[in-house]
């Protein structure tokens, strides 16, 4: 299962997916990434719908990266969507957000986000949190057998 | 009003009525009482001079009986001279029985020799040493005796003496024997219930009496001889006045009149009681209608003074609902003064009603305009930031990818670019801070000042913002307030007190307090640059800096969430400085209102 998508960003900013992927490229996780541009196609995706429905649940991302706000579907939608499906129930979702509002972070973490970030202004920075997020998520993380 | 008569005075409206009704009435029942007791005095002493007036007329009635029969005596005394004995006995006789109180006739003659009587036995027999006949021989024409006990049959009996003389010389006397008992029979006395009329003779011993109807036979006791009675023939005066008789032990109404004319004396008597009946009739009649009176001005007060408390009471229920956060309006009392209260009351609660709702408004545009800031402030940290984190982003890839192929100057201004960008961040950041600070409200509790104090200069160390400033930290009351938000003002001032002593060779920072009687005041001073005082009012306006950034770093957010806080906790903060001479900030918070 080699071509298995192991990270999915949503994001629907192009200059932040850029950076994004800059910033994952820079600590050589940008393989296997595949990224979508709002959380309608997010959950197409995760739930093999629509242009993805040759995808199997099963197969899901090993760590989603999560924008809360997103046009059609928000990202606490799609958080919740995730965490109410038995299939998807695992998949670790980070949220990396623009937003410092307490209330976000309060609700995230009770739909049982596991890592809320907030996108640092300064790029340095924001490498520094991509690096130790890939190492937690992907190299010593190991999800529960489904 | 503190004299003594305060305690007579009442606090509550009912009692003060009470005392209203009190001095009218008071005033009415002493009058009626002085006129009753006026009425009863001249009842009294007209009635003590009608019982002399009936011992007069029932004396007045024994001497003209008494007149009449001694000139019947003469008439017979001369008819006798001219009579033979037996025809003048048989004349005796019947003239005897005329008379219903006499017993007999007597003929005698002037030696008090008896020569003829009607009452056998009596003639030879002398009455020459009785006194009444003594009298006669002395001149009088007539006589009455007191009770005797006669010489023959040994009755007690009056004699009435008649003098028969032929110019001075006495032919003889005519002596009627008259039965003391029958005397008051003849006459037509006058009856009243428990009356008694008396006559005395010149001992003051009862001759006769008539008793009326219901008194007992006994009553005064045989041969009581009269004190009174002696008193007034004595005296020739009358009297009047009390008497009770023993054996019966009531007081009575008495009279004594002197009959100068037989020298005895009348009397009248009456039970006080029965004088005064009718009085007392009056009386009862007079308390029931005082009593009267009084219990219906009692109960007319008690009706006005429960209307009114009534009355009062509905404005005062009105009042507590009021109080309670209901609505409320009152009914219009009658009272008048009290329908004013009523209307005011209404008009208040009116007033309230429409201040309420014009708050009520204001807090629900309060509530909107906080919940625009809030979608405004989300949006902000949102949509504000992310073009800065691309101008960032893209200008660090810039640098990184294309240093080489960059003169000197454009890293330059590149790095200028990322350096605004990151303090453009910053200033949402606090900004979205300061604004979130304002939504929080304080969880208040007691805070130990010095250990937060400590707590937040570990932090500031940490964060390596104490440079190399000594710190003293002196006496601090406990404070009453948010402990996190309390803690935010103290890294606040602190951390401005450490920045702005950086530049001094020896900065020193220090925090005390003290307890005033309704707040606690805290103090951080520092030996720091200072400030122009003329400049204060900006000191915590929002993004209001007195230094330069080449001075010292900063977004002029510290002061103004200072004093966003300490609004918050009803406190103030104020500041003292001069250029150069470092500055002290001053806080003051509330006590705990126990």
């Amino acid at each position: 299962m080699t071509n298995e998508v192991e990270i999915l960003l949503v994001e629907d900013n192009p200059n932040d997916v850029e950076l994004a992927l800059r910033a994952l490229k820079k600590n050589n996780l940008a393989n296997r990434l595949h990224i979508v541009k709002d959380g309608s196609e997010a959950l197409d995706f995760i739930f093999g719908r629509g242009e993805h429905q040759h995808r199997k649940v099963e197969n899901g991302p090993r760590v989603i990266l999560l924008d809360l706000k997103l046009p059609k579907v928000d990202g606490v939608e799609v958080l919740r969507a995730i965490r109410s499906d038995p299939r998807t129930r695992f998949i670790p979702v980070v949220v990396l957000t623009s937003s410092s509002e307490e209330r976000d972070i309060v609700e995230t973490y009770k739909l049982g986000v596991n890592s809320y970030i907030i996108k640092p202004v300064n790029f340095e920075k924001f490498i520094d949190v991509v690096r130790e997020l890939g190492y937690y998520w992907l190299l010593l993380n190991h999800p529960p057998a489904v | 009003m503190k004299s003594p008569f305060k305690r007579f005075w009442p606090n509550d409206l009912r009692g003060r009525l009470t005392v209203l009704v009190l001095a009218a009435l008071v005033p009415m029942v002493i009058a009626q009482a002085a006129i009753f007791g006026y009425w009863y005095s001249t009842r009294k002493s007209a009635e003590l001079q009608s019982n002399l007036e009936l011992a007069r007329t029932f004396g007045a009635l024994y001497e003209r009986y008494l007149s009449d029969l001694q000139h019947a005596e003469l008439t017979l005394g001369e008819a006798l001279l001219r009579l033979e004995p037996e025809p003048a006995l048989a004349l005796l006789e019947s003239r005897a029985k005329n008379y219903p109180a006499i017993h007999s006739f007597t003929w005698a003659n002037p030696e008090g020799k008896i020569l003829l009587s009607s009452r056998a036995g009596a003639p030879g027999i002398s009455v020459a040493d009785r006194e009444y006949f003594r009298e006669i021989i002395r001149g009088k024409q007539w006589t009455i005796s007191d009770l005797l006990i006669t010489r023959v049959g040994g009755d007690e009996r009056l004699v009435l003496a008649r003098a028969v003389r032929s110019g001075e010389r006495l032919l003889g006397v005519v002596l009627g024997e008259i039965v003391p008992e029958r005397l008051g029979e003849t006459l037509t006395a006058r009856r009243s219930r428990g009356g008694i009329l008396a006559l005395f003779d010149r001992t003051g011993r009862i001759i006769s009496i008539v008793r009326g109807p219901d008194v007992r036979a006994t009553v005064p006791s045989s041969h009581h001889v009269d004190r009174m009675a002696q008193e007034v023939i004595r005296s020739g005066q009358d009297w009047s006045g009390f008497l009770r008789f023993a054996g019966e032990g009531v007081d009575r109404l008495a009279a004594r009149t002197p009959l100068p004319g037989l020298g005895w004396a009348a009397g009248a008597s009456r039970p006080f009681a029965e004088v005064m009946a009718p009085v007392r009739r009056n009386l009862f009649l007079v308390l029931l209608v005082v009593l009267t009176i009084c219990l219906a001005s009692f109960l007319l007060a008690e009706f006005v003074g429960r209307s009114i408390i009534n009355s009062v009471a509905v404005v005062r229920e009105g009042a507590a609902t009021l109080a309670a956060g209901s609505e409320a309006r009152v009914a219009i009392p009658q009272i008048q003064e009290l329908a004013d209260l009523a209307r005011t009351f209404n008009h208040m609660a009116e007033q309230l009603t429409q201040h309420t709702a014009s708050l009520e408004r204001a807090a629900e545009d309060l509530r909107r305009s906080n919940q625009e800031l809030e979608a405004f402030s989300y949006s902000v940290s949102h949509d504000l930031r992310a073009p800065l984190r691309a101008i960032d982003g893209f200008s660090h890839a810039l640098m990184e990818d294309y240093s080489e192929q960059l003169p000197q100057d454009a890293q330059r201004y590149l790095n200028i670019i990322r350096d605004n960008t990151q303090r453009m961040g910053q200033l949402i950041d606090d900004l979205l801070a300061y604004s979130r600070l304002g939504r929080r409200e304080p969880n208040f509790e007691m805070i130990d000042m010095q250990a937060l104090t400590r707590m937040i200069a570990e932090n500031l160390k940490a964060a390596g913002e104490t440079g190399t400033a000594v710190l003293q930290i002196g006496d601090m009351p406990r404070a009453y307030g948010d402990r996190t938000l309390i803690g935010q003002v103290l890294s606040n001032l602190l951390s401005n007190a450490f920045k702005f002593s950086s530049t001094q060779e020896q900065p020193r920072v220090e925090v005390s307090g003290r307890e005033e009687p309704v707040q606690n005041v805290y103090w951080v001073r520092d030996n720091g640059v200072g400030f122009d005082m003329s400049y204060q009012h900006k000191l915590f306006g929002i993004f209001q800096r007195l230094h330069s950034m080449n001075e010292f770093p900063g977004t002029g957010v510290g002061l103004a969430t200072v004093q966003r806080l300490l609004q918050k906790h009803g406190g103030r903060v104020w500041a003292e400085s001069a250029v150069g001479k470092g500055a002290t900030f001053y806080i003051a918070l509330p006590r705990r209102q126990r």
